[in-house]
């Protein structure tokens, strides 16, 4: 099935400020997200995937961060060319976004009703409590004009983050981004909150793109996959072909360190060493030195994203020298 | 929440009796006897009328025997009768109360007034001229004895420019003005000592200001509000300052104490007819009922101070608002 393109990043380039020098956080990234898709970004902590989210929204702290090339287009106009009044239309309207800890993502001092009708107030320009009850009934809390005059802290997380996700569905976006939702919460309302954002992606035909460090929670979710490893991406396809065949030594050591339920008695084979710091990216392929099959090139090029497979419109690609294909 | 307050309330006792022991204690500690003021630059006192007036104030006996008899007339809220003029302690008070009321509310006012808006401009625009400018003014705020700051405004404006009087609460012809005029003298004495009590705290509050809404603008539900897509103005002034401003509330209870701490000197500095200045003289003369009267008294608006602080931190916290 091949959808609208909604999302298209070209050659995204981000340095973050660090103690005064300027380090790399997101290179090169190309990427593409369609209309009514999930896609998931995985990769480890520290590896610009936040980044690339925050990105999408001009979200970044401004004096800190700076975005050194590239294009992201929404919708076929550049979200980093902008100006205030239609990044305002943008966030909150189009494109919304949920974040990691729910505890601190909600503004204490203000009742539930009060952030989700703003959000009505600011894109719809009226403020409709009717509206926000029947939001808060969509996402399934309990009792929705006793949270409606709540404060945050009167509810639990795994409350607070159905909180956040009403404000982002609140004006129908074309785009959720959902920023490791599920992090923060217990594993129980893990899967209670994940299956609420696919019901209502499917409901409400909006694309979602998931954000996590957790391989096993996209499996059976999202569409596509695209793995980040220090700031770029080496692997992207479909998500049952990725998990099923990973080329990547990076996305086959996530996979193989997934503990599973039959495997039984064996070690958890996990990947040696450590992520490295965006002040001392390695040369050439930034994970040769934690890679078992790193030959000749990995320290001297940086492997190029190239398309695999036999047709033309497939979806995978890697970044590997062991994967020496036609560049995209 | 109600039982909270009550509590708070009923706290205040002992606070207020621990103070009360503390400032007699110390009084007693300070050299010289009050008689010794009134005795000995007087040729025709004898040794013997001496012991008579000493006996006469009770003050022969044990300092904890005259505490207990302070303490005993305290609690029926008698403050006894100054050693100078023999007038009623409370009246004494009750006299100089509006005045020092009246300029220590004021200074309040200024500093919040003030303060709130240069701290919240400066954090908007963080490292621009106008935040360095004020961050060298608070500096400077910080470094300058207010007493020489004193002096220097009354040498500038009130000499110099001679454009305010620099002492005093009215002018020798108060009485035959209007009173629309008597407003406006009242008003021009008030200028310098209002402004030299409020400088440091304005300083010191613009700069917490500043830096407490830079700390909120961090945090995660700044980032929510600006991906809801709302406006910059409705994300700092409704989102970040409603949160930066909790803080701010309790120093409203640290101030006034510093303030009234300070009326001491400045309302002695500026001959301004206030409890400070009442208290200042009787110390120095060790008429120990005017010291009580007034330690009392500075302590139960510190203690109020504080007190308020508390409610009005439960109001704007809706966290603190729901707790038990």
């Amino acid at each position: 099935m091949t959808r609208d393109s909604l999302v298209r990043i070209e050659h995204l380039d981000i340095d973050y400020r660090q103690h005064g020098v300027w380090v790399p956080v997101v290179r090169d990234v190309s990427f593409e997200l369609r209309e009514r898709e999930m896609v998931s970004l995985v990769g480890e902590s520290g590896c610009g995937k936040t980044t690339l989210a925050l990105s999408i929204l001009r979200l970044l702290p401004e004096r800190e961060s700076a975005v050194r090339g590239g294009r992201i287009l929404f919708d076929g106009s550049d979200v980093l060319r902008m100006d205030p009044d239609g990044l305002r239309s943008l966030r909150g309207g189009r494109i919304s976004m949920i974040f990691q800890d729910p505890f601190s993502s909600l503004n204490p001092v203000l009742t539930v009703g009060e952030q989700v009708e703003e959000v009505l107030e600011c894109h719809e320009g009226r403020r409709d409590p009717a509206r926000v009850k029947s939001l808060l009934e969509r996402v399934v809390l309990p009792d929705p004009s006793r949270i409606y005059s709540s404060f945050p802290h009167q509810l639990s997380g795994g409350q607070r983050q159905r909180v956040m996700i009403a404000m982002a569905i609140a004006s129908s976006p074309k785009l959720l981004i959902a920023d490791e939702p599920t992090t923060a919460l217990d594993v129980t309302v893990q899967k209670e909150i994940l299956d609420l954002l696919t019901r209502l992606q499917d409901e409400l035909g909006m694309s979602v793109l998931l954000i996590t460090h957790n391989l096993g929670l996209v499996a059976e979710r999202s569409h596509r996959l695209a793995v980040m490893y220090s700031g770029r991406l080496v692997e992207s396809g479909e998500t049952a072909a990725v998990l099923a065949s990973p080329r990547h030594p990076y996305t086959q050591g996530l996979i193989q360190s997934l503990p599973r339920i039959r495997r039984t008695g064996s070690r958890l084979p996990m990947l040696p060493g450590q992520p490295p710091e965006l002040s001392r990216i390695p040369s050439g392929c930034a994970f040769h030195p934690r890679c078992a099959k790193v030959f000749a090139p990995c320290s001297r090029e940086i492997p190029p994203l190239k398309k695999m497979g036999s047709s033309p419109d497939s979806d995978e690609a890697v970044a590997c020298h062991l994967f020496g294909g036609p560049a995209s | 929440m109600t039982g909270y307050f009550f509590r708070r309330l009923f706290l205040m006792v002992p606070l207020l009796w621990g103070i009360t022991f503390v400032t007699f204690g110390v009084m007693q500690l300070a050299p010289g006897k009050p008689v010794d003021v009134m005795t000995d630059m007087n040729v025709k006192m004898s040794a013997e009328s001496k012991q008579k007036l000493v006996r006469l104030y009770g003050l022969d006996k044990p300092w904890y025997v005259q505490y207990g008899l302070w303490l005993k007339r305290f609690v029926r809220l008698d403050f006894g009768r100054s050693f100078k003029d023999d007038r009623s302690v409370s009246r004494k008070i009750l006299e100089r109360l509006p005045a020092t009321l009246l300029l220590n509310v004021l200074s309040l006012l200024l500093i919040f007034v003030v303060a709130i808006p240069i701290g919240v401009a400066s954090a908007v625009r963080q490292n621009s001229f106008f935040d360095k400018g004020m961050t060298v003014f608070v500096f400077i705020g910080f470094s300058i004895p207010t007493v020489w700051l004193a002096l220097l405004m009354m040498i500038a404006f009130g000499l110099k420019l001679g454009w305010l009087p620099i002492s005093g609460l009215r002018s020798l012809n108060y009485d035959e003005l209007s009173w629309f005029g008597r407003m406006a003298d009242v008003a021009r004495h008030l200028v310098l000592p209002v402004t030299v009590s409020a400088f440091t705290g304005l300083a010191g509050l613009s700069r917490y200001m500043r830096n407490g809404l830079l700390e909120v603008i961090r945090q995660d539900y700044v980032r929510t509000a600006r991906a809801k897509g709302l406006p910059e103005s409705t994300v700092i002034y409704r989102h970040a300052l409603r949160n930066a401003l909790i803080p701010v509330v309790t120093l409203l209870g640290l101030y006034l104490p510093e303030l009234i701490g300070g009326s001491f000197i400045f309302e002695t500095i500026f001959a301004y007819p206030g409890m400070g200045r009442l208290g200042f003289e009787a110390i120095m003369a060790r008429d120990y009922p005017v010291v009580m009267g007034v330690g009392v008294i500075a302590a139960l608006l510190t203690l109020l101070g504080n007190f308020l602080a508390d409610v009005a931190y439960g109001y704007v916290d809706p966290r603190i608002r729901h707790s038990k």
